[in-house]
């Protein structure tokens, strides 16, 4: 008995093993289903799973692929390594602890993390699990090709053959502590990756908490952006280029803590957002390589955007001839999609920066014998480069003790936000710097030199040749003209055509619009939501009430109403503008509450209240003359910074313009009651611009056109289309009494300007000191006159 | 004399086992959502579903022998419900904010200490948007002093924000 229970029991254990067998290789034996790849854990190894390589347009050659198109007859045979961690964690460069990991990668923000426990990554490709893996693996893609390129830079500069410290060869923004300080990742520590967040028609990217938020097309909710991989690396891209803009920030060395981080980009649209959005499209290009960025999750709404001339997207006429290419500030606001459209948008007017690296990559190839990746590399490094010195807070910009950026820390913040603000001329004169240094000589190229001559036609193909020199010695108000600076070579400009600032005004005569004016109740409190809840604006008066009672739509300034005005310029040149900034933060043009007529617009005169310099030297070296221009941002003894808008007091004698002060105390006005709620500012007591709303950008100003005859249309047609960032806000006190005459004194600039960087007046052409933005020279002055109606 | 030292001993005991509690029970500050309903602002401990929205893991700076350290909460709140009611003032109902402690500071404004924190603000819309910013606040009066760092948002319909001047 007890022997065939033996032989019952061996029976039934080799039936059960055959059966085990059978079923375990079913899947391994029928790796398709089909036609499509089976995806599950049966077919992959161990650390493996599947992937998208690539988005679907592409895997299948049609790009007329339709929305509800199953993505899973895209994945191939082949395994992708994800990670041998059995959670979404992954390391890069010396940050290898996976309880603090470089990135991860979760489904959304409620859900736990995706644990393997058989650490085999493969799911169905419709299914969640798959949209994690396969952004996990594309967000490594691109951040190891980041870091990678970042350590074979650094050591390039700083260690030698045997790995010990050497002195790099060339004035660098690549600080020698940057790993043992951590700066090669920022100051935070997981780039958090969250694939399927429930937002529609939207991507973003939080620097506060360094993450990156993947949503869903609303026109197909089946469609994810996380499908598109060129999207996962433009988003991994932006944290990149926040890490690069604040490299300097973290690995400050001895250099005091900057306490805040730079950012590219502040308003709706500005410079700063369209260089970041091309930077962002390029680093999507260093890894797929292609000319095209998203034909899916874009292709899909006609969203996609060329890379390259080359590209089918453009309309005939551009081309990678010299003369034919994406050039500034023509292109602007060129939409492939809708090329008879204006349109005034970060990543339409991020193409140029994106076309110019994509053909420096190339140009790179060609004239330095490179293949493509190590082109890429190249391009790397002159944008870390580039941004780690324009981002540089700590206001020391490279390694050249005697030069520096941003004005001086700590206040270099401020001044980056407004008369700092990265641009299409800054940018490309510090990138050109960068390349002047890096590689026109030292063959340092590949064992070539990429010349001089190289990088000047290259930018002048592209517009982007707006400066007279490479500003190698800075921006420090006592070195910043000291030693030579390199001058480009006048032949070389051909096609990038810069303006005087003369040639931008203000539109005036009659029936004409100066400055357009918003006070619609409604759109004033949308205006508020939209400002303060992006942070923007952090600074609303307590006397302006949510409900915006005294808004009353009637066209006009009146008291208590907050009030938008787009100021309508006008450019008299026979050339487009680009880039133009209008500024009305507080700046250096009143001393003792009176304001100083030493500008070019001759106003007031001495006669109407202002302050006398009949006395000073020009320029002067005395804090509190007019002719001196505040160092530290009015933070020296006998300086200070004034709000924009002066005002006209009437006196026994005459009418005279002061500062709203003099205004407050001849009206007997409580300083509690003035617009800050602060019995200690009143400086602006009864007209206050919104910080975070004062300076205004316009894409282009075509030639001999206002900006309402150039800007993208509204769905009327007839009327200019407004952004919140062509538009400065003011607070009016409801304490003015009406027919009170006031006048904003603010100034604007644009980056094509031959003489707004450019200090003309000196023989070497050398730019502005920083300090000197703060003042007028720099600009054109706008003077804005309102009365207050009741 | 020893009435008196027995006394003494006493109080000392008394005082001593209350601050030890404190600190062995001491229980961290929670964090707070503040949100706008019926045009009002209301308060409440965040939920877990909110919790998750903001990366709560986020250590300070990383140093290379760091732990993730936890900044402890400074229970003297008055400054962020200062804050929160004006950043929700202009908001729609529904709209919340979460505030979350990063570094007190101490700053020097002509001549004055003023004491400031480094936080982030994180936004909730009722649309499931959220926004973000690292700010310092001056923790006397509430007052935002800077902010960076803000979200960028990729939206693929921007015309929405347009405007229309009442004066044409």
């Amino acid at each position: 008995m007890m022997k065939n229970n033996r032989y019952a029991h061996i029976l039934i254990f080799s039936f059960l093993l055959i059966l085990e067998g059978c079923i375990s290789n079913s899947g391994k034996g029928k790796r398709t289903v089909n036609g499509q790849v089976v995806n599950n854990s049966s077919t992959v190894d161990k650390f493996h799973g599947r992937v998208l390589r690539d988005n679907p347009v592409i895997l299948s050659g049609n790009y007329n692929l339709p929305a509800d198109t199953k993505i899973g007859k895209y994945l191939l045979h082949a395994q992708d390594y994800i990670t041998s961690n059995n959670t979404l964690v992954g390391s890069c460069q010396d940050i290898t602890d996976i309880n603090n990991p470089c990135y991860r990668v979760y489904q959304d923000q409620y859900s736990p993390p995706l644990i393997s426990s058989d650490y085999k990554w493969a799911f169905p490709a419709e299914t969640l699990e798959f949209n994690q893996v396969h952004t996990f693996y594309h967000m490594g893609r691109l951040i190891e090709t980041f870091q990678a390129n970042l350590n074979t830079y650094y050591k390039l500069l700083h260690l030698d053959s045997f790995g010990s410290q050497k002195t790099p060869s060339y004035y660098t923004s690549i600080p020698y502590s940057l790993y043992a300080e951590l700066g090669h990742w920022g100051s935070l520590t997981t780039l958090q990756g969250y694939s399927n967040s429930d937002v529609e028609n939207n991507s973003s990217f939080s620097p506060s908490d360094f993450s990156i938020h993947m949503g869903y097309l609303k026109k197909y909710p089946q469609v994810k952006m996380v499908h598109d991989p060129s999207i996962i690396y433009h988003e991994t891209g932006h944290a990149a280029i926040n890490v690069l803009l604040n490299l300097r920030n973290t690995a400050h060395g001895s250099n005091a803590d900057p306490l805040y981080e730079s950012e590219l980009g502040y308003l709706q649209y500005d410079e700063g957002g369209a260089i970041n959005e091309g930077l962002a499209d390029y680093f999507a290009y260093t890894i797929n390589k292609r000319t095209e960025f998203s034909e899916w999750a874009l292709g899909l709404l006609s969203l996609s955007r060329p890379l390259s001339e080359d590209s089918f997207l453009h309309i005939p006429g551009i081309s990678t001839d010299p003369a034919e290419r994406l050039s500034y500030p023509a292109y602007l606001t060129y939409d492939p999609n809708e090329p008879g459209v204006v349109f005034e948008e970060i990543h339409v007017s991020s193409m140029i920066i994106t076309h110019y690296l994509v053909a420096l990559t190339e140009d790179f190839m060609n004239k330095c014998y490179l293949s493509k990746p190590n082109a890429i590399a190249y391009v790397h490094n002159v944008i870390s480069e580039t941004l780690a010195e324009l981002g540089d807070l700590t206001s020391t910009g490279n390694s050249n003790p005697a030069f520096t950026v941003n004005l001086s820390s700590p206040y270099s913040h401020d001044f980056a936000r407004v008369d700092g603000s990265i641009n299409y001329f800054n940018f490309s004169q510090t990138l050109a710097r960068k390349l002047l240094t890096m590689y026109a000589s030292g063959n340092r190229c590949n064992g070539y030199n990429y010349s001089k001559d190289n990088i000047e036609t290259l930018l002048d193909a592209y517009g982007l040749l707006l400066f007279s020199t490479y500003n190698d010695n800075g921006g420090n108000a006592v070195t910043g003209h000291l030693g030579t600076n390199t001058s480009i070579t006048p032949s070389n400009r051909l096609k990038a055509v810069t303006i005087p600032k003369s040639k931008i005004k203000l539109v005036s005569g009659d029936g004409l619009v100066s400055g357009f004016i918003f006070d619609d109740r409604t759109e004033m409190q949308n205006a508020l939501k939209n400002l303060t809840g992006s942070l923007q604006a952090t600074e609303i008066s307590p006397y302006i009430k949510s409900s915006l009672p005294r808004n009353n739509g009637n066209g006009k300034v009146s008291p208590g109403e907050l009030v938008g005005i787009a100021f309508n310029l006008f450019n008299s040149s026979n050339t487009d503008m680009g880039g133009i900034q209008l500024l009305a933060n507080d700046w250096d043009h009143m001393k003792n509450d009176k304001p100083c007529n030493t500008f070019e617009d001759n106003f007031p005169q001495s006669a109407e209240g202002a302050a006398d310099s009949s006395a000073e030297a020009n320029p002067s070296l005395v804090p509190g003359d007019c002719n001196y221009i505040t160092r530290t941002l009015g933070n020296e003894a006998n300086e200070d910074l004034y709000p924009v808008c002066m005002v006209e007091i009437g006196d026994d004698d005459a009418t005279k313009w002061a500062g709203q002060e003099k205004l407050r105390q001849k009206l007997g006005l409580e300083p509690h009651l003035c617009l800050s709620g602060d019995a200690t500012k009143t400086r602006d007591c009864f007209v206050r611009i919104l910080k975070g709303a004062d300076h205004a950008w316009f894409a282009k100003i075509n030639a001999n056109k206002s900006w309402e005859d150039s800007a993208p249309r509204a769905k009327d047609k007839n009327t200019p289309a407004f952004n919140y960032s062509n538009i400065i806000f003011f607070e009016v006190s409801e304490h003015i009494h009406p027919g009170t005459t006031f006048n904003c004194r603010m100034r604007v600039r644009f980056s094509n300007c031959s003489d707004c960087f450019t200090d003309t007046a000196r023989s070497d052409l050398d730019n502005y000191l920083d300090y000197e933005y703060t003042g007028n020279r720099p600009y054109k002055i706008i003077n804005f006159q309102f009365v207050v109606t009741d | 004399m020893k009435n008196l030292l027995k006394i003494t001993l006493l109080v000392v005991c008394v005082v001593g086992v209350y601050f030890l509690s404190k600190i062995i029970f001491k229980t961290d500050v929670p964090t707070i959502t503040y949100k706008k309903q019926d045009n009002q602002i209301t308060s409440y401990q965040s939920t877990p579903e909110e919790l998750a929205k903001i990366n709560q893991n986020k250590p300070v700076k990383r140093t290379p022998a760091s732990s993730n350290k936890k900044i402890p909460k400074s229970e003297h709140r008055n400054w962020e419900r200062t804050l929160s009611s004006e950043l929700l003032k202009f908001q729609e109902n529904n709209t919340k904010v979460i505030i979350q402690d990063l570094e007190i500071l101490t700053l020097m404004d002509k001549g004055r200490p003023r004491f400031a924190q480094k936080i982030i603000i994180t936004y909730l819309y009722p649309n499931n948007r959220q926004s973000g910013a690292t700010a310092l606040v001056d923790l006397e009066n509430g007052k935002i002093i800077r902010v960076w760092n803000r979200t960028k948002h990729e939206d693929l319909n921007p015309k929405a924000n347009q405007l229309t001047p009442t004066n044409l």
